[in-house]
């Protein structure tokens, strides 16, 4: 089953979300959007981590450490921004 | 040490790219000063972020029936219909470093913030009163004439970015899926008076040489350095020929 979700970042950038989901568990995850991440590469990393878990899980604790992991630096929106979208996405399922 | 300017006049979107990233990788191995490249498109392309969904973005099916390209790039932001002839643009590669010896800031934000200025002091060459906006664009009386991204790879800095000289908005809705939530979201004015273009700006017959050479001198100004004529080496132009083939490529376009 697919969860999507778009989040409308202050300031002007959008995070767009599409969860594929066994139960209540991740099976993929993308994180689509205008905005910027150095390195680029660590969106991966990002993607990877959130792999096998489930949705209530605290999504900001797991960003921040595959953004801690790989140095990354956040322009335009938040590590708090990605878990809000992606929290938004798992609403549109339990909501 | 002087930087390079480089006219490299209209390319396809692939090899567009290519010759940013060849830039990029030559003054990272040291062969290539810092550089200001000025270029078109042709045909018409569409260009994605590197961040952002293909399918979600783009319409294929009308890209195919207008002849417009679509190429993804290496840095982020958002889609932008590189209209032939309706826009003019840039790229800059330096080491962060030496941009910082030229002019202060402190983060990626503040890099964005000197290059961007340097770009607006081109654009008051053509008595356009610009002024950068946070986070990557640039406006006239608050609207948009120029959308940037840059990205870093070993200390050293790619922002490109574009500068309207007119606007097709039909066109560009037809291949731009633009998303519900931010048309509803910006739809108060119309598209057409939320962004303005040279050629709106400047009454006088301006020319595109014209608008190279204010750029130039705007960032050679900004900069303190002297930015002087070149031409592409014969390895930046192999090396652009091989990275067009990934940029054209359907594995990196529909990346993600």
């Amino acid at each position: 089953m697919l969860l999507r979700s778009e989040y409308k970042v202050k300031g002007g950038k959008l995070i767009k979300v599409t969860l594929e989901v066994e139960g209540d568990v991740i099976k993929s995850a993308k994180i689509h959007g205008d905005f910027f991440l150095y390195p680029e590469d660590t969106i991966e990393l990002i993607e990877q981590a959130l792999k096998d878990v489930r949705l209530n899980s605290d999504f900001e604790q797991i960003i921040a450490e595959a953004v801690k992991k790989s140095g990354a630096q956040l322009l335009g929106f938040s590590v708090e921004d990605i878990a809000a979208a992606l929290r938004l996405a798992s609403h549109s399922r339990l909501g | 040490m002087a930087w390079r300017f480089l006219d490299t006049g209209y390319g396809d979107a692939f090899w567009n790219m290519g010759l940013d990233e060849a830039i990029l990788t030559s003054h990272i191995e040291g062969k290539v000063p810092a550089t200001l490249r000025v270029y078109t498109w042709k045909p018409s392309a569409v260009s994605i972020g590197y961040f952002q969904s293909l399918e979600e973005e783009v319409d294929l099916e009308a890209c195919k029936v207008l002849g417009v390209d679509v190429v993804r790039r290496i840095t982020g932001g958002g889609a932008v219909y590189h209209e032939s002839g309706g826009e003019l643009t840039y790229s800059l590669v330096v080491s962060e470093e030496e941009l910082k010896a030229k002019r202060h800031f402190e983060d990626i934000q503040g890099s964005y913030r000197v290059i961007c200025e340097a770009l607006v002091e081109g654009l008051r060459k053509l008595s356009i009163n610009a002024e950068f906006k946070p986070i990557n664009d640039i406006v006239v009386n608050g609207k948009k004439i120029s959308g940037n991204a840059q990205t870093r790879r070993r200390g050293v800095i790619l922002q490109h970015g574009t500068i309207l000289l007119k606007t097709d908005i039909p066109t560009m809705f037809k291949v731009l899926k633009v998303s519900k939530e931010k048309v509803s979201d910006k739809a108060i004015k119309a598209v057409e008076e939320r962004v303005t273009t040279i050629y709106r700006e400047v009454s006088t017959g301006v020319t595109l040489d014209d608008i190279k050479e204010a750029l130039r001198r705007g960032f050679a100004e900004y900069f303190n350095v002297e930015i002087t004529l070149s031409r592409p080496t014969q390895a930046e132009l192999e090396l652009a020929s091989e990275y067009r083939k990934r940029y054209s490529s359907w594995d990196w376009i529909a990346k993600r």
